[in-house]
């Protein structure tokens, strides 16, 4: 029963990321990514952390993706003006490396299979979640807010200082 | 609760300049950004002081349960990135100002990505490992595109972003496929791990991760094969932004790099071949590549990609019994005060000259500022590994430990492209000494800019005499 | 004399000059060049006193006694590598200070006068001090290591030097290649460093020659190691294939030719195969390598020699023409007759340089007096007849010209004749024959030299001739001084066939603590064994034969017919043009190394900037296009490119590591 529901949450994952890279339309691609946000917390919940699956529910298959569809709508971006970014003369090329990537790491699931014993940890209930993310995890906790921060610095340095200038838009 | 395993004082020097970021943006709200000037200070405050308790370190255990380590490489790494952000900073504020730079941003972000840095060269396990590589790698992105207004920087900026984000995926399913098999996160567990699945299938899925992980490090190293975003990152960067890359970023990768391939020490007979390669080509491209270089700002680009492939063979030597990541650490140190000084001069050269960088603006140099010319003479010969230049001395040790390790043919190769180097960082003493100045008129270098130069010249030709002030501080690394 | 006491004096024979070099650097501009240049010569000539005080004591120890290894403090240790800031006095390290000290105290005086006139000459005291601090370093050092630092220091000066007039592209391109070509001999330094370091674990002299004690002669280390070090030496003291720098460093004032690239710094690579004879007693393949090449370059050079037109090119192919000659010596394991040649070339071809710029100091100021800028005062062929203009500049010229042709009793005969009659008696004959009609060469294009210079009647005009007098005597005393030593030098290290009083080889005795480890000795025997009194007459006589023949050709082609020397040049043009074009070598390096090197770095270049991947990509655009297909460049710049190159970079890691 476990198997078959890992296989087909993995299926959703990988396939909604590929929606995401193939369709052209930006609010088809935030879809594809809810699904793989969807299927990810299924895999949590196989995982027996329930709290987790919750988590990742409301903020990525919830607020992120709806922030997400909200930019898209303001940006208000038209199916033509998109066109012109197809990959259109290297394409085998690139195909050709991330097939080689995906053949070699084949290569290491198929000659090492999957039977290394890891540690499951904690069970994944609130208690244990927060002991281990306020105690034991809490410097990479931290660690986290200050690339939030940066994030946010740069994000309004860049919107507010780096915009191209008018003449160079031409 | 008990938090008796926390030990904060492990962690100030990254608390002290995260805060100093913090501050800085918190002054630069509150003064609506009229004070700006000012935030120089507050922020070389958080530096100095992060240095000034990095250089006296009370025997300080580690904290945080393991992740936030104390060892004398940490505290190392941690140097070596202050003391690129003391070169770097007054002379990165002038040249914001000068080019319409947001200050305190680039301020702060400059900050934050040395916090970052720092979390990289103590980071005990790997996920503090991967969210120090993410830290310094935004903000680095960020600073990359602070020029906005010109295309190039947008570029470089995108293009960073990307391929690093790239990179950074890498980075991370290794770290999952290692840890996963191993059975830790903790850095120096790991030998013991795979030491426990060696012989078993699990072992090929782990040294899947380790390859990973090894790739995405020589992305964030710039190492052949990962080097093909430094010239269009570094070129088209601001300046000052380019000098913190490929100084205390850079340190800051071989930092960490350096501990992980140093708990690998059990699997090394899997990546030395690769690193060894990877040291080699990048030895041979970065410097023969430097070498037709027509722009400075390239032409260092290149160079210290060249770098990058004497600090592997470092690394390299580290998998064989016995080795430390001495010389790797030496070598840094003189290498990130030569050149972070080298594009703050490279910064001002080009401004008073044609603005982009060539390597005619140094046509005459010694005419217009005899000192300068004679300290970027020193400066490139010290790139260059001339004794008695600390960058020799860094050289010496790194090709002694290639030689102890076995590996003496890439110490020969080694040997081979830095006399190639030498054509490369001769060319623009020759066109400051022997050619006549397009421009007249002396070149007057501001007190911050003269500062940065003279400590930086001073500090080589100090660690080439008397190693030992650094070794000293770094003994026994890695033991 | 003990180590302690000793610690003292030793390290001020280096560090006086370096002293000097910093007063002059830090407040040369407030001072005078007389006071520049006295405070220079002072802190030179200190080292000499110093140099000369120890040298005096040296004498009464008991020659066991005669090794001192002083050390002044740790310098690096790491791993298994241990460095010690160390200097060592033996009689070798004590011979080079010695005569590096006392003649370049008489250059630096010399040069109060050469350059009392050039702006910066501060800043050229500077560089000429520090220049004598790297020298003494490099021949003081007591391991590897500060051996290279000094090595590395005067080639960073030569440098400094050769450029000093800086306005001059020629002059900067010539300091270019000295410092690039003298890289490339460090290459083969540092890796021999490193050889002996990977398997001995050391880089002390001391223990270095211990770990090689117990080696069978012919091992492969002490030879692989020889070989190495001898590049770097060919690269220091101008050999083939390297010496190419020399004849273009002659661009620097003329005071530095002769301190650099006559007396000092070119002997630096004979002096490290002394130093390291222990290594070259156990390779005899490396010991014929040295020999070869000696013999070939003492040849070679003296061919371009023949022909050339400024003073000091001819100076400078006689240079390495002589130097070959010391490689020669210390080939057939002659260290001792090699080392006594570095001595009393280091006194006349300092001597010729001096003279030779006091001749073109002269010319300077004749052409300055009546405005002529356009002539070149080195061409020879502007000079003549300045004997009588110039007296104790020809006399003193004259004395060096007879000691370097090989005339007795002067200096040059004693040396050189030693190195022939070595040579001849190890059995390396063809070497001897090779060795012998360069030493006809250099006779004749030494006097070819003089006569055009000094003999004859002066070529600008009688009016303009008046305008010379002979240079002030801080210019005149250094070449009366090296001309009393060219001339008697020679009874130093005199021959025993010669040693009527039996005085002894007092030179040879002087160096005997430093070269008697067995293998050494085995090679001296077998000289003893095959030598015999009248086979050394024989030899002696054989090459004063062949001098006089260069002098009197010479005398016949240049004073007595001139037109003769222009006549076989006419008859030989394409062999004339070739000895011209010096054989071309630069030409051939050019093509051989250089424009490899440099499509190699575009091949690398455009790789970076275009991409493999940039290839392959246009490739299938190209294909794409002529499929009909309209193909728009990315926007997005080339990142794709630089994604796809880290995809198969990883793909290929991977693969790297699972079909091992």
């Amino acid at each position: 029963m476990e198997g078959i529901l890992f296989v087909l949450l993995s299926v959703l994952a990988l396939g909604g990321g590929l929606w995401v890279l193939l369709r052209r339309s930006p609010v088809d691609s935030a879809l594809g990514l809810l699904t793989t946000m969807v299927a990810i917390a299924g895999h949590y919940m196989l995982l027996d952390a329930p709290f987790l699956a919750a988590v990742q529910l409301i903020v990525y298959g919830g607020a992120v993706i709806i922030l997400f569809l909200f930019v898209i709508m303001l940006l208000n971006l038209r199916q033509d003006r998109l066109r012109a970014r197809r990959l259109a003369a290297g394409r085998w090329v690139y195909a050709l490396a991330g097939v080689a990537v995906l053949f070699c790491l084949a290569g290491i699931f198929l000659a090492g299979g999957t039977s290394g014993a890891v540690d499951a940890g904690p069970s994944g209930t609130v208690e244990a979640f927060g002991e281990a993310l306020f105690r034991r995890w809490v410097y990479p906790f931290e660690l986290t807010s200050v690339l939030l921060l940066a994030a946010l610095v740069g994000a309004v340095a860049l919107t507010r200082h780096a915009a191209p200038k008018a003449e160079d838009k031409a | 609760m008990d938090f008796s395993g926390l030990n904060v004082a492990a962690l100030l020097p990254e608390l002290l300049v995260s805060g100093g970021g913090l501050l800085v943006m918190a002054l630069h709200a509150a003064f609506r950004g009229r004070q700006d000037r000012q935030l120089v200070w507050v922020s070389l405050a958080s530096v100095v002081a992060a240095l000034a308790f990095c250089l006296n370190p009370l025997t300080v255990e580690p904290g945080y349960f393991g992740s936030a380590l104390s060892d004398p490489m940490a505290f190392a790494g941690r140097i070596t990135v202050l003391a690129a952000l003391v070169l770097l900073l007054p002379g990165g504020v002038a040249y914001a100002r000068s080019r319409n730079l947001p200050q305190a941003e680039y301020l702060s972000l400059s900050l934050f990505a040395a916090t970052g840095m720092m979390a990289l060269a103590s980071a005990g396990d790997l996920i503090v490992l991967f969210l120090a590589v993410e830290v310094l790698s935004i903000s680095l992105y960020c600073l990359a595109g602070l020029m906005g207004e010109r295309e190039s920087s947008r570029q470089a900026a995108l293009t960073y972003f990307l391929a690093g984000s790239f990179a950074s995926g890498f980075l991370l399913f290794g770290m999952a496929l290692l840890s996963g098999s191993a059975g830790t996160l903790d850095i120096a567990a790991l030998g013991t791990g795979l030491a426990r699945v060696s012989g078993t299938g699990t072992q090929w899925v782990a040294l899947g991760g380790v390859v990973l992980m090894i790739a995405g490090l020589l992305f964030k190293v710039g190492a052949v094969p990962f080097h093909s975003w430094v010239a269009e990152v570094y070129s088209g960067s601001p300046t000052v932004v380019t000098a913190f890359m490929s100084t205390a970023a850079k340190a800051a990768a071989f930092a960490g790099f350096g501990r992980v391939l140093l708990a690998l020490g059990s699997v090394s007979e899997a990546w030395v071949p690769l690193v060894g390669i990877c040291a080699g080509a990048t030895m041979i491209l970065g410097n023969f590549t430097a070498l037709v270089q027509g722009n400075f700002k390239r032409m260092l680009a290149f160079s210290s990609v060249a770098h990058a492939g004497y600090l592997l063979l470092g690394l390299m030597a580290v998998g064989a019994a016995g080795e430390s990541l001495e010389a790797v650490i030496f070598y840094l140190l003189p290498y990130v005060l030569a050149n972070a000084a080298l594009f703050l001069v490279a910064a001002k050269v080009s401004q008073a000259g044609s603005g982009n960088y060539k390597l005619d603006d140094y046509k005459g140099l010694a005419r217009r500022n005899p000192w300068l010319a004679g300290l970027l003479a020193l400066l490139l010969l010290g790139l260059a590994g001339m004794p008695p230049l600390a960058g020799f001395m860094g050289k010496f040790m790194v090709f002694s430990a290639a030689v102890r390790a076995g590996h003496t043919g890439l110490a020969v190769l080694g040997i081979l492209t830095s006399v190639v180097a030498v054509f490369t960082y001769l060319r623009p003493v020759v066109y400051a000494w022997f050619h006549e100045p397009e421009e007249s008129g002396a070149l007057n270098l501001d007190g911050g800019l003269a500062f940065v130069v003279w400590v930086a010249g001073a500090g080589l030709l100090l660690l080439g005499l008397w190693p030992r002030l650094w070794l000293d501080l770094c003994a026994g690394i890695g033991v | 004399m003990s180590v302690e006491s000793l610690a003292l004096p030793l390290a001020l024979i280096p560090l006086l000059p370096l002293l000097g070099a910093v007063l002059n650097g830090l407040f040369g501009r407030y001072t005078n060049a007389r006071l520049s240049g006295a405070l220079a010569t002072a802190a030179i000539g200190g080292s000499f006193l110093v140099a000369l005080n120890i040298f005096l004591q040296f004498n009464q120890l008991p020659e066991e006694g005669r090794r001192f290894l002083v050390n002044y403090g740790p310098w690096m240790h790491v791993g298994s590598l241990s460095l010690d800031w160390s200097l060592l006095l033996d009689p070798l390290s004590l011979l080079y200070a010695l005569f590096i000290s006392g003649v370049a105290t008489l250059i630096h005086l010399y040069s109060i006068g050469y350059m009392g006139k050039e702006p910066s000459f501060a800043r050229y005291f500077a560089y000429l001090n520090l220049f004598s601090f790297a020298m003494l370093t490099l021949v003081l050092g007591g391991n590897y290591l500060v051996m290279f630092l000094g090595w590395e220091g005067v080639g960073l000066c030569s440098y400094l030097l050769i450029g000093f007039w800086f306005s001059d592209p020629e002059k900067a391109s010539a300091g270019k290649k000295a410092f690039v070509v003298n890289r490339i001999g460090d290459f083969g330094f540092l890796l021999g460093a490193f050889l002996l370091f990977a398997n001995l674990g050391s880089l002390d002299y001391g223990q270095v020659q211990e770990g090689m004690a117990g080696l069978p002669v012919g091992h492969w280390l002490p030879t692989a190691a020889a070989l190495l070090l001898f590049v770097g030496a060919t690269g220091k003291s101008a050999q083939i294939p390297l010496y190419v720098w020399l004849p273009d460093a002659m661009a620097g004032p003329t005071p530095v030719s002769a301190l650099i690239h006559a007396a000092t710094m070119v002997t630096a690579g004979l002096y490290m195969i002394a130093r390291n004879h222990f290594l070259y007693s156990l390779a005899p393949a490396a010991l014929l390598t040295v020999a070869i090449v000696g013999a070939s370059t003492a040849l070679f050079a003296a061919t371009i020699g023949l022909v050339q037109r400024d003073i000091k090119k001819v100076l400078a192919y006689s240079t390495v023409s002589q130097l070959g000659y010391m490689f020669l010596a210390m080939g057939v394991g002659a260290y001792t007759a090699g080392l006594f040649h570095v001595v009393t070339h280091a006194f006349f071809k300092a001597l010729l340089f001096l003279g030779a710029g006091s001749v073109i100091h002269a010319m300077h100021h004749v052409y300055h007096k009546v405005h002529d800028h356009k002539r070149d005062p080195q061409d020879m062929r502007n000079m003549g007849g300045l004997a009588k203009r110039l007296p104790i500049t020809y006399w003193t010229f004259l004395v060096a010209t007879i000691a370097i042709a090989g005339f007795p009793p002067f200096a040059g005969f004693f040396s050189k004749d030693e190195i022939l009659w070595q040579v001849f008696a190890t059995g390396h004959w063809p070497l001897w024959l090779m060795g012998l009609c360069a030493a006809g060469l250099t006779s004749f294009y030494m006097f070819r030299l003089l006569f055009l210079t000094f003999h004859g009647t002066y070529r600008g005009g009688e009016a303009e001739a008046a305008h010379f007098h002979e240079n002030p005597l801080v210019m005149t005393l250094p070449l009366m001084i090296l001309a009393v030593l060219s001339a008697i030098a020679g009874f130093w290290g005199l021959p025993h066939f010669l040693d009527f009083a039996h005085l002894g080889n007092r030179f040879d005795e002087f160096l005997a603590p430093v070269f008697h480890s067995g293998s050494d000795l085995a090679l001296r025997h077998a000289v003893e064994a095959h030598g015999n009194v009248a086979l050394e007459w024989a030899l002696a006589l054989g090459s004063i034969g062949v001098a006089t023949l260069g002098l009197l050709l010479a005398r016949r082609w240049y004073l007595l017919k001139p037109e003769l020397a222009d006549a076989a040049a006419r008859r030989h043009p394409k062999l004339h043009q070739r000895l011209l074009d010096k054989w071309r070598v630069d030409e051939l390096y050019e093509a051989v190394v250089v424009k490899p090197v440099a499509a190699f770095s575009e091949a690398c270049s455009r790789q970076v900037d275009a991409g493999l991947i940039d290839g392959a990509v246009n490739g299938t655009a190209r294909l794409a296009q002529l499929a009909g297909q309209g193909v728009r460049r990315l926007q997005s710049g080339r990142l794709p490119h630089y994604l796809t190159a880290m995809a198969l970079g990883v793909a290929l890691l991977l693969a790297l590591v699972f079909t091992r």
